[in-house]
């Protein structure tokens, strides 16, 4: 006991110390502050004002009213359970077709791999509620599939099955692009070993590959179920009468006026998405196998064995092949007149959207071109200073932006409307509260890119250019970030495309002052107009594919050599 | 029991895609030779040269584009690795990282479906005699290089194998530890008789393993031989100058008569000893004269200028100018010698048997 604190006392003395030339660099100290404040009032405040919520009644007296409501209305009990069993079923199956995919990817002799990126990539730039649209394009009640071949009168894609089906397609890239690094960094050489000792083929994958992949399977089943809990979109679409906690907290705090009763509701939603991260980040990431020697020997000779290839192979390209025409229809059903009964060719949707719908476009994209630069900046500051410097209050930084990853969109969405309705701070209704939810949602990937890129720069570097005279705010602007300008510049992109996308938070925080696409794509779905929704989908993959495009222009302008960013 | 086990590679050939896909070629070209029961023998040559590929063609992971391997005399360019009784020693060592120490090196053992009790017995044995008794519930990553290292060969001494396999098994040691493995290793292969194919890129790991070995270069074979004859008797320039160093002459054959060959070298006839059939009179050859056979000294055939000279411990290193030609000559064990300093005049002579003639390319 008295050596942990005599440690803890003299890294306090030594961060003090620390401190004191921190303190003298004025920049630096304002960016640290600047840090600290917005990570506090952006991210710590809001959730805390949601606990605290939940404890109160409306009189302000403390009280457990909420939870109990919780297990004595059977409406929160069943949202519970319902989340939990899809999380878990679209967990399972997500993570199989995601390792489907990676096994084909990095083991076998097969042609066509760049397909297997370019389907992962798809759900990340698209509107939330792609895979959603096209599956009641196909099986809804008057699906071409269900209704127009089939003559099926009454076919119900809504609820369960639907959102498992939805969620596994939406999903499963998450597992893949896990699983493809995990398998990536198996040295061929430990496997070549296990054939040498005698090992089939079948026990070389039972009692090698598996057991080291293992983790990371547990993972991505961890990460797709914090996926599944936290979405909104794909219940609200398809989810029929199957509540969810997320569309719980929602319908509660939005449709009944019950801000508290959706405040308890999100506690519970917060409490089950920090519970399964903590598992994944601090015990099963814990159990990864490093590689022992650090590099692998020789590149792995890809498996052409027919018994093994046609199975696998045939699975991910039917999958791959169905995930794209997922997304074709979305373009195709944008022109058709009435889907399901009248497949005439019309401009009709596109004259609706770029007539009434025109305010959704233009608010979504300069909100999102606002929240861009600040969070790809923000981003790479907070990296810099995270990898870089020593000062008190770096732990909360750390810990403020991993909180962010793991809060899903509606609880903040709650906490925003409790935080900033009252004074002190009211900003309910204004852009700055949009486009802070869009930080929010995108900074801790961007700050993840920035830490990890920083890592592998040496910090000899930084050291060489602070003894040559450069200030810290010298080095920032002219070493780190021109050394770690891909990921800033995907940074910038990312954020884009999350925000221009980005639904679940931001639902709670609109009113008629601004509007969204994402919202209007919701609105249109929910009263049946498919090809509306369609069209607005359509647009906003036009403006993420141009955007891409843009900044890929910029960067071959700035630098010819530069990587083009892929999103994969 | 010991198993004698012959490999035969027959007119070997394999050929891989180039990097940029737009065509193929040849990583080992038309590869014959012959390992000799319980022998040891080392594929030595520069990266690149085409030795890994052929250690895995004989484990089993590359299947020869042209070419048959032999063992004791049977074909077995089919059969897959895990059934040929062959062990290999992996470069990366590729230990099981998930696994312990024990359960690595009972691996293989219990792929053969043997008892648990006879597996524990001959786990602990192979570990004894890598000197890793003590160490079995270890992980591999809480093990240092040359733990490592041993772990990687006991799994595959435990195997028994007809065949033991190393593919630079010792390039990730330091120095010291790599000349103590590589004792440890020829004393064990001794002991067991078994018949082992090493792959390296270092000369003097080469010499003080083998019993014979095979020079490579782009993918033939430039000579096979024993240390000492690929030393002395090089039969390439290329392998005089890959093992050791070496100083080329120019010179030209003047007579091959049964016991000697006498050529002229610098305006001097010299007697090279030995029978060469395949030169002719008149034909200009090259002459390989290594550093540490060159005399310096006050009395000699030529005059010459030291250009550099550097004590190294063991020897004293020279650059000497002989009429325009430059070379390199050491005197071994240089205390109490005469040391010539740089830019003084020396005489230097060589001794008939110490020469050797290569053929000009
Ligand atoms: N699987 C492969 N595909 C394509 N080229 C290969 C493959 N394996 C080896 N090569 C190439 O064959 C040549 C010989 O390789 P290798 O046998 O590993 O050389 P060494 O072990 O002598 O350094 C090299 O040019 C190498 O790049
Ligand atoms: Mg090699």
């Amino acid at each position: 006991m008295t050596a942990f604190f005599r440690r803890w006392r003299f890294q306090f003395l030594d961060d003090l110390a620390q401190m004191k030339k921190i303190a003298r660099d004025p920049i630096l100290t304002s960016a640290i502050l600047l840090c600290i404040v917005s990570l506090f009032l952006f991210v710590v405040f809001p959730l805390y004002k949601v606990l605290q919520q939940s404890f109160f009644n409306p009189d302000g007296a403390f009280s457990l009213d909420a939870y109990k409501l919780l297990f004595t209305s059977g409406e929160n009990f069943k949202a519970f359970s319902n989340t939990v069993l899809l999380g878990s079923v679209v967990g399972l199956l997500a993570t199989f077709v995601g390792f489907m995919f990676a096994y084909c990817y990095t083991y076998l002799a097969i042609r066509g791999k760049k397909l297997f990126n370019l389907v992962a990539m798809l759900p990340m730039i698209s509107p939330p509620f792609a895979v959603a649209l096209s599956i009641i394009l196909l099986f809804g009640s008057r699906g071409f599939i269900t209704n127009t071949l089939l003559g099926l009168r009454d076919a119900n894609i809504y609820g369960f099955k639907g959102l498992i089906l939805v969620q596994t397609l939406s999903f499963f890239p998450i597992a893949y692009l896990l699983l493809v690094g995990m398998l990536k960094s198996i040295d061929p050489a430990i496997e070549d070993a296990a054939r040498d000792l005698g090992a089939s083929r079948w026990q070389t994958f039972r009692r090698v590959t598996a057991p080291l992949v293992g983790p990371g399977i547990a993972n991505s089943f961890l990460l797709v179920f914090i996926k599944s809990v936290a979405d909104f979109a794909n219940p609200m679409a398809i989810g029929g009468n199957f509540a969810t906690l997320a569309t719980q907290i929602y319908i509660q705090s939005i449709g009944n006026y019950d801000v508290q009763g959706g405040a308890a509701v999100a506690v519970l939603l917060l409490d089950l998405s920090m519970l399964l991260f903590i598992i994944s980040k601090y015990w099963v990431e814990k159990k990864v196998y490093v590689t022992v020697t650090g590099k692998a020997s020789r590149e792995r000779m890809p498996i052409s064995d027919r018994l093994v290839v046609w199975p696998v192979a045939g699975f991910c390209y039917a999958v791959a092949g169905i995930v794209l025409a997922l997304y074709i229809l979305i373009p195709i059903g944008s022109f058709i007149k009435l889907w399901g009964i009248n497949y005439s060719f019309t401009l009709d949707h596109y004259i609706y959207a770029f007539g009434v719908g025109s305010k959704a476009i233009f608010d979504t994209t300069w909100l999102s071109v606002l929240a861009t630069p600040i969070t790809g900046l923000l981003g790479m500051v907070i990296a810099f200073l995270v990898v870089r410097k020593r000062f008190i209050g770096k732990g909360f930084i750390n810990f403020a932006s991993l909180l962010s990853i793991a809060v899903p969109g509606t609880v903040i969405g709650v906490g925003y409307i409790l935080a900033f309705n009252t004074p002190p701070i009211v900003l309910t209704g204004t852009a700055t509260l949009l486009v802070a939810a869009f930080i929010v949602r995108s900074l801790p990937i961007g700050i993840r890119a920035g830490v990890a890129s920083l890592q592998q720069i040496d910090p000899a570097i930084d050291e060489a250019a602070a003894d040559l005279g450069a200030s810290s705010r010298q080095i920032f602007f002219k070493i780190t970030l021109p050394l770690i300008k891909t990921a800033f510049f995907s940074g910038l992109i990312y954020t884009f495309i999350r925000s221009m996308t980005s639904i679940s938070a931001v639902i709670f925080l609109i009113t008629a002052k601004y509007n969204l696409i994402t919202i209007a794509v919701l609105d249109q779905v929910e009263s049946a107009k498919f090809g509306v929704a369609s069209a607005f989908s359509t647009i906003l993959i036009l403006i993420v594919y141009l955007a891409i495009f843009i900044t890929n222009q910029v960067l071959t302008r700035l630098d010819p050599n530069i990587k083009k960013i892929e999103l994969t | 029991m010991r198993k004698m086990t012959t490999i035969e590679l027959r007119n070997i050939t394999k050929q891989f895609v180039t990097p940029d896909k737009a065509g193929t070629f040849k990583a080992v070209d038309d590869v014959s030779l012959r390992i000799e029961a319980g022998k040891f023998v080392t594929l030595l040559g520069p990266s690149g040269c085409g030795k890994t590929t052929i250690l895995r063609m004989i484990a089993g992971f590359e299947t020869p584009t042209a070419g048959e391997i032999l063992v004791d005399g049977k074909r077995i360019n089919d059969l897959p690795p895990d059934k040929r009784d062959s062990a290999m020693v992996f470069q990366s060592y590729a230990l099981f990282p998930h696994l312990s120490v024990f359960n690595n090196v009972a691996f293989g053992l219990e792929l053969k479906q043997m008892s648990a009790a006879l597996i524990a017995e001959k786990v602990n044995a192979a570990l004894q005699m890598v000197g890793l008794a003590g160490l079995e519930n270890r992980q591999p990553n809480q093990l240092s290089g040359g733990q490592q290292q041993r772990v990687a060969l006991a799994r595959a001494l435990v195997m028994e194998p007809s065949v033991l396999l190393f593919d630079e098994p010792l390039s990730n040691l330091d120095a010291k530890l790599r000349v103590h493995m590589r004792r440890e290793i020829r004393h064990i292969q001794r002991q067991l008789g078994l018949t082992s194919v090493y792959v390296t890129h270092d000369q003097s790991e080469a010499m003080s393993l083998s019993d014979q070995v095979i020079v490579m270069n782009h993918g033939v074979i430039e000579q096979i031989g024993e240390p000492a004859e690929v030393y002395q008797k090089p039969a390439s320039e290329f392998v005089a100058d890959f093992i050791g160093v070496a100083n080329f002459l120019d010179a030209e054959v003047l007579a091959t008569e049964a016991e000697k060959t006498v050529v002229r070298l610098l305006d001097t006839p010299f007697a090279v000893p030995g029978r060469r059939d395949d030169l002719q009179p008149g034909e200009q050859v090259r002459l390989v004269i290594r550093p540490e056979t060159v005399r310096l000294g006050r009395e000699g055939a030529f005059a010459a200028t030291v250009t550099y000279s550097t004590y190294m411990g063991p020897s004293q290193e020279y650059s000497i100018d002989l009429g325009g030609i430059r070379l390199q000559v050491e005197q071994p064990d240089p205390v109490g010698k005469e040391r010539f300093a740089e830019n003084s005049q020396v005489m230097v002579s060589f001794r008939e048997e110490s020469l050797h003639i290569v053929k000009k390319h």
